[in-house]
């Protein structure tokens, strides 16, 4: 066990240096950079506060960085180029945006945000996140305590009206996208629409304010884990040390809660990592929709601001949660199952 | 054991070719369940009337909804379901002789016909038809029945003065205070008195109608080029904010949607049924790095990337669909693997080998078509997802852009209308919805019938 757990921590450290390489790479193809709408006197000293007049690897292809006119950029101390490669001496491979920015990362410093001026992105993300991972964990919750007994139900009552109904309904929230859901909610329990006013639009200041958020994010997931636990009671209910328990008499809802549940839960507790992957995903809209000061809404602005620190930032904190509570799952899976065996993952 | 022997033996006493019991294949057999499912069915149908619709959508716009998908008609606001404008580009011209004739639209009598005289006729024309009992006076409940006519959500309603400024730009109101405001003493609308209830076009629309009949282009047309004025043409699902007809949207919207859900699905297809048979084929340590490689990126998250990669390289089509259909393989890769791995090692598999069979005869006859099943069934639940990422990515502005239109795009443009145009965001969540859900039930009816042991 200790074994798998060091396993796993050195992957996910692995994961996430992937994804800050890759989002590193990726901001900086966009073809703008943050300093661009500055005037154009600006540009140059803008460039150098952030660091952005260097290569952001050691190595690349063709230009590192779009001249400034009239700018001194930083020069490495000895370059190669080999036909369209260019590298950068090693001893000057620490003045590289990507080793500059891993080295402020490895102290938890998210470096400044290129946009908002003097604000750093720990600050901003920091008074973002606390919202994003309750809106989170509130849809998760939500929909654990509506998806399971509900699939329960539907699955001890299997064909009846009481069943079909619960699907259906459980369908539904499959094919209803939370980014219609939630205009559809507004709609109709918003201030300020024609439906019954009871919520506040947009905006979070209080936990009524998140009602809706959470509602609109939760439904897909509860409709799902109501079908995954509806299939597990089906496959268990066959089974026969159920069957052996019924036969000796026990009473239905202690064959319920001591025999089919534990079976059950296995799948939703599996699919619960994914699940909260794409809840994360699913804020962003959510966020945009009702107006939430969440990560979501940093996120997708400073990606279209080409705020760089900022986007890689939100980048990094939605892939820590992920990669964390896959963990967690997986941790949670042994103790439900013991028949898993992580000497062999 | 008999049955060969008689057959043998030569054509036995009361024996018929007919009553030998030909064998079911599985798929045959699979067929035959899936059209028993009526859920499955009922997707069917609608998922191929939709992609029909798509496939369609020039002529369905030429000849079905007469509006383009680029075309605007500015009114006040957006108009309502069942509401009429003036198609400029796919229309039938009104015949020349009763109603429409030049004489009749000609009001000044100078033989020419102005774009003012244009719209005062469209004015007539719609007063026509909301004028139900043809008295040529608009009673209060034909006003509010009258598609252009909105209920009115002000708590507190002006006096007639202020409404009189205030209707210059809001749409007209159906409350009876406000009628009487505008209505004679008799508690009638004249055809002057009806304002923008009558509004078919306005005069830049009106200009832009006869430019396209004006054939000389000198602003004015005369009875040699007159032929007929367009027939206004419902828009049976309203319009949006800047009068483009939501139905035409609509179904342009299937063929984005539909289009980024085959071809991302594809793509996935592809890459995951490769990497799955290759690294179930191989098996050992390659099996093992390519496996590990699927486990770390099942922790990256996906979606966030993409919408970093498309805020990046944003506007491309072809980025939309190689970026959706990328991360969607995962799953794929790991099933067809499962797959590969527990055939290879089957009994007719090696009895295969064992008379001869070749390698890609084993591939071909016996690993694929058993293998396709759960494929098959992954891809069809597949496809909705692929849609749903392309609609939140446009939702969010990242995928389709303007001129073309999508699903998520329309519910995108519809959320920030909702309180006066409500109809858009519906239409489009519910094409959605109802595509997702067909697709859905076809996946599950696939599933239960090429895997009997699930039907309950």
């Amino acid at each position: 066990m200790t074994r798998y757990i060091l396993r796993r921590i050195v992957s996910s450290i692995f994961v996430l240096l992937v994804i800050v390489t890759a989002s590193l790479w990726l901001t900086r193809q966009a073809p703008s950079n943050p300093c661009q709408k500055e005037k154009e006197a600006n540009t140059c000293a803008c460039m150098k506060t952030f660091k952005l007049d260097r290569p952001t690897f050691p190595v690349w292809f063709g230009q590192a960085v779009d001249p400034v006119e009239g700018c001194q950029f930083w020069e490495p101390e000895s370059s190669f180029s080999l036909g369209p490669i260019n590298m950068v001496g090693l001893s000057d491979w620490g003045d590289t945006q990507y080793f500059l920015y891993m080295e402020q990362l490895v102290q938890g410093d998210l470096g400044p945000s290129m946009r908002n001026q003097n604000r750093t992105v720990n600050e901003l993300l920091g008074q973002a996140l606390p919202y994003t991972l309750q809106l989170g964990f509130q849809a998760l919750l939500l929909a654990i305590i509506i998806g399971i007994p509900a699939g329960m139900f539907a699955g001890l009552k299997q064909n009846t009206a009481a069943d079909y109904t619960t699907m259906t309904v459980a369908m539904v929230g499959v094919a209803v996208p939370n980014f219609v859901l939630g205009p559809i909610l507004i709609l109709l329990f918003a201030k300020g629409q024609q439906g019954l006013g009871w919520f506040d639009p947009g905006g979070w200041d209080t936990f009524k304010d998140s009602i809706l958020p959470t509602i609109t994010l939760a439904l897909y997931y509860a409709a799902y884990i109501a079908r995954l636990t509806r299939g597990g009671i089906l496959e268990m209910v066959r089974k026969d040390f159920v069957r052996t328990a019924r036969a000796k008499g026990l009473k239905e809802s202690t064959v319920v809660t001591r025999h089919t549940l534990k079976g059950t839960i296995l799948p939703v507790v599996s699919y619960l990592g994914p699940a909260f992957a794409a809840m994360l995903t699913g804020s962003v809209v959510v966020e945009q929709i009702f107006n939430l000061p969440g990560i979501g809404t940093y996120f997708v602005e400073s990606a279209l601001n080409r705020d760089y620190n900022m986007v890689i930032g939100a980048v990094i904190i939605y892939s820590s949660l992920l990669v964390a509570l896959n963990f967690v799952v997986d941790i949670a899976y042994t103790m439900i199952d013991p028949r898993v065996d992580y000497e062999d993952r | 054991m008999n049955d060969r022997k008689r057959q043998t033996d030569g054509k036995p006493e009361g024996w018929d070719r007919a009553d030998l019991v030909e064998g079911t294949s599985l798929w045959q057999d699979a067929f035959r369940r899936l059209i028993k499912n009526q859920a499955a069915m009922t997707g069917l149908i609608i998922v191929v009337l939709m992609g029909l619709a798509a496939i369609l959508y020039e002529p369905i716009s030429m000849y079905g909804t007469n509006f383009r998908l680029d075309e605007q008609h500015q009114f006040i606001s957006a108009k309502p379901p069942g509401a009429r404008s003036v198609p400029f580009y796919y229309y039938d011209l009104m015949d020349p002789t009763g109603e429409a004739a030049f004489d009749a639209v000609d009001e000044d009598g100078n033989g020419q016909i102005t774009s003012r005289e244009i719209e005062q006729f469209y004015r007539e024309y719609e007063f026509d038809i909301i004028d139900t009992d043809g008295d040529g006076k608009l009673s209060f409940s034909e006003f509010v029945a009258a598609p252009l006519s909105r209920p009115s959500s002000l708590e507190n309603l002006p006096s007639c003065d202020v409404w009189d400024i205030k209707k210059q730009n809001a749409a007209p109101l159906e409350r009876r205070k406000l009628f009487m405001c505008d209505a004679g003493e008799d508690g009638y609308m004249t055809l002057r008195e009806t304002g923008d209830v009558v509004a078919l076009v306005n005069p830049s629309e009106a200009s832009t109608i006869l430019r396209f009949l004006d054939d000389n282009d000198d602003g004015a047309l005369t009875s040699e080029e007159y032929a007929g004025l367009p027939v206004p043409e419902t828009n049976w699902l309203g319009t949006d904010g800047l009068g483009r007809d939501v139905l035409t949207r609509l179904i342009y919207g299937a063929r984005i949607s539909l289009a980024v859900g085959l071809l991302a699905a594809f793509v996935s297809f592809v890459i995951g049924v490769s990497w799955g048979a290759t690294a179930g084929f191989l098996g050992g340590t390659v099996d093992n790095i390519m496996m590990r490689i699927v486990d770390t990126m099942y922790g990256l998250p996906f979606m966030i990337l993409v919408i970093l990669l498309m805020s990046v390289f944003g506007q491309s089509l072809l980025l939309l669909f190689v970026a959706i259909g990328a991360i969607r393989w995962l799953t794929m890769a790991r099933i067809v693997r499962g797959q590969v791995i527990s055939l290879k090692e089957q009994e007719f598999v090696e009895a295969a080998e064992t008379i001869g069979v070749s390698k890609t005869g084993i591939i071909f006859k016996h690993l694929i078509p058993n293998a396709l099943g759960p494929i098959i069934v992954y891809t069809t639940l597949m496809v909705p997802s692929v849609m749903l990422a392309e609609a939140f990515l446009s939702f969010l502005g990242l995928g389709i852009r303007a001129p073309y239109t999508s699903w998520g795009l329309m519910a995108s443009e519809g959320r920030q209308m909702m309180g006066s145009a409500p109809w858009v965001i519906l239409a489009s969540g519910g094409a959605l919805a109802v595509t997702l859900l067909s697709l859905n039930f076809l996946g599950d009816g696939l599933r239960d019938a090429l895997d009997p042991q699930t039907e309950d």
